[in-house]
């Protein structure tokens, strides 16, 4: 259970010494932007504030992960405060979750890899505004995107059927190995769908079904959700992206370093990042440029963290939208009993996926969509405690029994949908509460756009249905506000119009030539589902145009043609 | 995140021939002594696990919270033809757990043990502790506090011991797990349960006539 603090191996940096790139953040993004940037001849230093796990830490231990917060922000170190609105006040709740170790939320995710499709990038020129809400284009479109994707496909390592999904956007090239095994989920699913008309695929997921690119296929172990993988099958940065990127001699991952600050100079540029190590020691790491790909909270919150005379309301901040129009993913979730036993503990989590509503017909009066998914979603543990029928007891001998008949004969829908922008969703510093370092913590404000609602209870009922047609003996649903929230997004949202956004569309920020923005915050919109492969086909995007810029100098400066 | 240590302060008998004696002294015997096979029975728990290597005594828990809890947490997975929350060690795990890794919980937990024993004297005029109640009046007692954040603490307590991994203390043989059905292992192979099976699949989809 102890952690261990190991050291990475490769090369080591004095933090004096100027490198050519400091990124903070080693997860789905940073790792994308070191690997590449390393490999394109550039000396690296990631800063990761979690420690270097290896496969050998990871381990089937629901208490590690829950309550230990081995893999995720830790509450009692990284308090965090919540408000429904800017005129609330702000209450103690741990509300945002992210991955803290090498290879970040990339290690803990369930590796659902779906492409965002063509409408996603330019849904406000089809339908036009929303009143009252930040709902616009992205300056990108899927085809710019696209040769991208299949860059995360084939050098990540995606197991999926590219004939399977009739929804899915075009694509250049199909999956490098074949889905995993159908699941007694997925069978499920594809009865339901042939009662209902709807389409089941095999979902897309990072996690391998045969080798790649010299890593092992999955044996079916089943901790895939929350946990790491022990046998590098899961497609995470820290089992695809990070070694080869040490590999090129280049790239230091420095681990237990918190950053504080992103240092700029009196020609507002910037000269490194200020972090504290493992024992809390202010060190400034001095670089050419600084990538931050600390997810759609911590970015934000370092960029307000880094006011200075030039940047009076936080560094790249001129447009004040740093921290705004954050989503999620909304969704509903529900229950059901079938006859025999499931066992969808074993195995990778989603066996098969829905995308016939991606986008409601207009006839619903619903701006968005969502897919849905059928799997287990819980761990003994977790099962106990949240996995029952709500109105059903709890405790006791009728509660044990319906454990016992439950865990291995449930199955579960769970749906992801859109999220509104709304510029009143932020994050912010928190004026009062500090972390464990003396620093604003987490502030969110939150609530969702009716439309949102008017969503998770058309996909509820959807989940529902499917359930029922799949056979369920007894359904159940569970509440449809979430207790917390993954996937953060929307924050330092890129767009053309620096009054409008905080980031141009390759990420550059507007105020600060060579600052970079590469993560989920870059989001215009949330999209209607799964959102890491956007956010590393995005950092593949970014690196490309990143190391333009400083193979012909520009990386400082911002010429025309950047 | 440290690793389990002993806590200087524990309060509870480091050994079954400490916890006897305290028996036999203590002015507040009346209760123990109705509990004592029960609160006996988690101090030779702890002694049996010394044999495995393990801590030979409580570490963090006093006998009354070790009674109180251990009471509880068999009202919530009571005993039938499976272990219930004692058997299968919970008691144990909450000392370790509260003692070692989890000790920042400690104050919430006792906090609900406090709530347990005063809404005890309230339901029961007699003055007796929770453990000392029949089994029935335990559960009005437990009934009355469901939702209140000392239940939910003393539930989540169960049942993180209960179903975690045997090496935290609790789920002593993983025989929680067998319980419910759910079998430990790092590798499977399909079918993994009866819809996937390759007979079932063909019966249940059909290849569509074109």
């Amino acid at each position: 259970m102890s952690r261990h603090v190991r050291q990475a191996p490769g090369i080591r940096y004095a933090p004096s010494q100027e490198v050519d790139f400091a990124i903070v953040g080693s997860g789905a993004a940073g790792a994308v932007m070191a690997r590449e940037l390393s490999r394109n001849g550039f000396s690296v230093v990631v800063l990761e504030q979690g420690p270097y796990l290896r496969e050998q830490d990871f381990k089937h231990d629901e208490i590690a992960i829950s309550q230990l917060h081995h893999l995720t922000n830790i509450p009692s170190l990284q308090p965090q405060t919540f408000r429904t609105s800017e005129t609330a006040k702000a209450e103690p709740r741990d509300f945002l979750g992210y991955g803290r170790v090498v290879g970040g939320g990339t290690v803990h995710f369930t590796a659902n890899y779906w492409r965002f499709h063509e409408i996603d990038f330019d849904e406000r020129s089809r339908i036009g505004p929303i009143a009252g809400t930040g709902f616009d284009d992205w300056p990108i479109r899927y085809a710019d995107l696209e040769p991208y994707y299949t860059k995360v496909d084939w050098e990540i390592g995606v197991s999926g059927d590219a004939t399977a999904n009739p929804f899915e956007p075009p694509r250049s090239r199909p999956y490098p190995v074949p889905p995993l095994p159908i699941k007694s989920t997925g069978v499920l699913a594809e009865v339901a769908a042939r009662k209902l008309g709807w389409h089941a695929a095999p979902a897309p997921m990072a996690i391998l079904s045969q080798p790649h690119r010299g890593r092992r296929a999955c044996q079916h172990c089943g901790f895939c959700e929350g946990f790491g993988c022990e046998w590098g099958a899961k497609s995470s940065t820290l089992a695809t992206m990070i070694p080869e990127a040490e590999r090129t001699g280049r790239c230091e991952i420095r681990p237990n370093s918190f950053v504080r600050r992103v240092q700029t100079d009196a020609r507002g540029l910037v000269t490194g990042v200020v972090y504290f190590d493992a024992a809390k020691r202010e060190v400034m790491q001095r670089a050419k440029a600084v990538i931050l790909c600390a997810n759609g909270a911590e970015t934000p919150r370092l960029l307000l963290m880094s006011k200075s005379n030039l940047f009076p309301n936080g560094l790249a901040n001129s447009s004040g939208l740093v921290g705004k129009y954050l989503t999620f993913n909304g969704g509903a979730f529900a229950g059901g009993l079938f006859e025999h036993e499931i066992n969808s503990y074993k195995g990778v989590q989603v066996s098969r996926y829905f995308q016939d509503f991606y986008r409601l017909d207009r006839k619903h009066g619903l701006v968005g969509g969502g897919g849905l998914d059928t799997r287990f979603d819980f761990y003994p543990i977790s099962f106990a405690m949240y996995g029952l029928p709500l109105d059903g007891p709890q405790w006791g001998r009728e509660y044990k029994r319906m454990l016992r008949d439950y865990f291995t004969r449930s199955m579960f829908v769970l749906s992801h949908t859109t999220q509104l922008p709304l510029e009143s969703n932020s994050v912010s510093l928190d004026p009062v509460m500090k972390d464990a370092w003396g620093l604003p913590a987490l502030r969110t404000t939150f609530a969702e756009h009716p439309n949102d609602m008017k969503l998770y209870r058309f996909f509820q009922d959807r989940g529902i249905e499917l359930l029922e047609a799949a056979g369920a003996k007894t359904t159940w649903e569970f509440p449809l506000d979430a207790p917390y929230a993954v996937h953060l997004l929307g924050t330092c949202r890129m767009g053309n119009d620096p009054k409008r956004s905080v980031v141009d569309r390759f990420h550059r920020a507007h105020d600060v030539a060579n600052l970079f923005l590469v993560d989920g915050s870059s989001f215009v919109t949330s999209g209607s589902g799964q959102p890491t492969m956007t956010i590393q086909a995005l950092a593949f995007r970014a690196a490309d145009e990143i190391t333009r810029l400083a193979r012909r100098g520009d990386i400082q400066r911002r010429t025309p043609a950047g | 995140m440290s690793t389990p240590q002993r806590n200087p302060t524990r309060k509870g008998p480091a050994t079954r021939r400490e916890f006897v004696a305290l028996l036999g002294s203590s002015a507040g015997a009346a209760w123990l002594a109705s509990i004592w096979p029960l609160a006996l029975a988690d101090a030779a728990d702890a002694e049996q696990a010394s044999t495995r290597g393990e801590a030979a005594q409580f570490r963090v828990l006093s006998p009354e919270q070790a009674a109180a809890f251990g009471a509880f947490a068999d009202r919530i997975i009571p005993p039938d033809d499976t272990p219930g929350a004692r058997d299968a060690g919970v008691v144990h795990f909450a000392d370790r757990f509260l003692g070692g890794v989890g000790g920042r919980e400690k104050t919430e937990f006792e906090k609900a043990l406090v709530e347990l024993e005063r809404t005890t004297r309230r339901r029961a005029p007699r003055g007796q502790r929770f453990a000392a109640l029949p089994a029935t009046r335990q559960d009005e007692i437990i009934t009355s506090m469901e939702g209140s954040s000392a239940f939910t603490t003393l539930r989540d307590f169960t049942l993180l011991g209960y179903f975690s991994h045997p090496s935290y203390g609790g789920n002593a043989g993983g025989a929680a797990w067998k319980a419910i059905g759910f079998e430990e292992g790092m590798a499977w192979q399909p079918p993994f349960g009866y819809y996937d099976r390759p007979e079932v699949m063909a019966q249940l989809l059909p290849p569509r006539r074109r």
